[in-house]
């Protein structure tokens, strides 16, 4: 007989339970709709929310995503734009020191 | 301070004397709580001298293990033992000196703690029966919730007095006239709590039950026998008297000798045993007072002991 590992980290999570907020929910299904007692299958479902995930990664890395989407206009793949880019830029930075007090 | 850099033997020997003194008074001290419980219940109870006739009889019994067992089961009392007499060396009772003194703080005491109770954890895991799951789950629960409220005592003491040497603080402690701040008192406070836990004393766990509704670290060392339990009571043993001398020296110092003079010594080991007796027979009267807390609710009273230790630190910068 063993101990799982979310059985030996129960009491844990059962202190800490206002952050993990657990979910339990037992489905149990019986042969006949007359009689519950005699049960075809149960079905459990535990889980704990994951509050680094969902708080602090998560907003994160969502965000970054969103500003390399945008970002991502500048990737065309056709090397006559990228040299056109490197041209504007410095126009625009000599144009930059020569009014930079 | 007493402390030389360069140790003399005779500084080196009265080190070693203490430790064996130590190990000596230990189940002395367990005999000494059984029996204030036993009078307390009205019943005659066992001579305080039984914890020595029982570890004795433990030394001369074969050990039963279980086949599923691999090597952690067979070191892990020796681990035990080995790191409890490490402690012992750290910690001084009756005069402030250590022989291991500058080698390291109360940090590695507490870590050494930890060591131990991470073997005899996974021991428990060990022999794959249910008991041992059981303890090791409570326990698991109990201990992680303990250690940040033992820092937080430790190191309001260690603020106060300037170091986290646990030779320095008993210098500092033992020259001091009274026992001078609201900080001090809160610490105290949570520290008996964390004590009381630690050795697994009624509220926290029943260490003389039979049954597993109320067993935390009794259902750990079921499977034990023959010579490993003798250490692992020993052990049990010599972790309650150090962690009680060291809430003796760190709250109550006075009488605690501070040079190496025979006259002083023997005061300060007289001192020393009545200030033990006392606390056990304090802390056997509170075990006899309440009754074993639901599991649930250990959490609530280790938080109390966890915001005491935070009142105590916040009180040091007001």
């Amino acid at each position: 007989m063993q101990y799982t590992a979310s059985s030996l980290s129960q009491p844990i999570l059962h202190v800490f339970r206002n952050f993990y907020k657990p979910f339990l929910a037992i489905q149990s299904f019986s042969y006949y709709s007359s009689n519950s007692y005699v049960k075809e299958s149960v079905k459990i479902q535990i889980s704990n929310k994951n509050i680094f995930e969902d708080l602090m990664y998560g907003p994160i890395i969502r965000t970054v995503f969103k500003v390399y989407e945008k970002m991502n206009k500048f990737q065309t793949g056709k090397i006559n734009l990228y040299l056109l880019n490197v041209f504007v830029i410095i126009i625009l930075l000599l144009v930059y020191v020569r009014l930079s007090p | 301070m007493p402390i030389e850099t360069s140790a003399s033997v005779s500084d080196i020997l009265i080190g070693f004397i203490q430790f064996m003194i130590i190990i000596i008074l230990a189940p002395l001290l367990t005999g000494i709580m059984r029996k204030i419980k036993a009078i307390t219940q009205k019943r005659i109870g066992s001579s305080i001298f039984q914890t020595y006739f029982d570890i004795l009889k433990l030394m001369k019994k074969n050990e039963v293990i279980s086949q599923e067992v691999s090597w952690i089961f067979r070191f892990s009392p020796w681990i035990i033992f080995s790191s409890t007499l490490v402690v012992a060396f750290f910690i001084p009772i009756f005069v402030v000196y250590s022989p291991f003194g500058l080698g390291g703080d109360i940090i590695l005491v507490i870590g050494l703690f930890g060591l131990s109770r991470f073997f005899l954890m996974l021991a428990g895991l060990d022999v794959s029966s249910a008991f041992g799951g059981i303890g090791v789950s409570r326990e698991m629960m109990i201990s992680s919730l303990i250690e940040p409220a033992l820092f937080l005592a430790l190191f309001t003491v260690a603020v106060t007095y300037g170091s986290t040497n646990v030779e320095i603080i008993m210098s500092h402690t033992a020259e001091s006239s009274i026992l001078i701040s609201a900080s001090l008192l809160f610490s105290l406070f949570g520290f008996f709590i964390i004590v009381m836990a630690e050795t697994g004393k009624i509220p926290f766990d029943n260490p003389a039950t039979h049954l597993e509704l109320t067993m935390v670290h009794e259902a750990m060392v079921l499977e034990f026998s023959g010579k490993s339990l003798a250490l692992i009571e020993l052990s049990q043993s010599i972790k309650q008297l150090l962690l009680m001398s060291l809430l003796i020296n760190f709250f109550i110092p006075w009488g605690l000798s501070t040079s190496f003079s025979i006259s002083e010594m023997i005061v300060g080991l007289l001192v020393f045993l009545l200030k033990m007796v006392s606390l056990g027979i304090l802390i056997a009267y509170i075990e006899t007072k309440v009754a074993k807390w639901r599991l649930f609710r250990i959490p609530d009273l280790i938080f109390l002991s966890l915001a005491s230790g935070l009142m105590g630190i916040i009180f040091l910068f007001i």
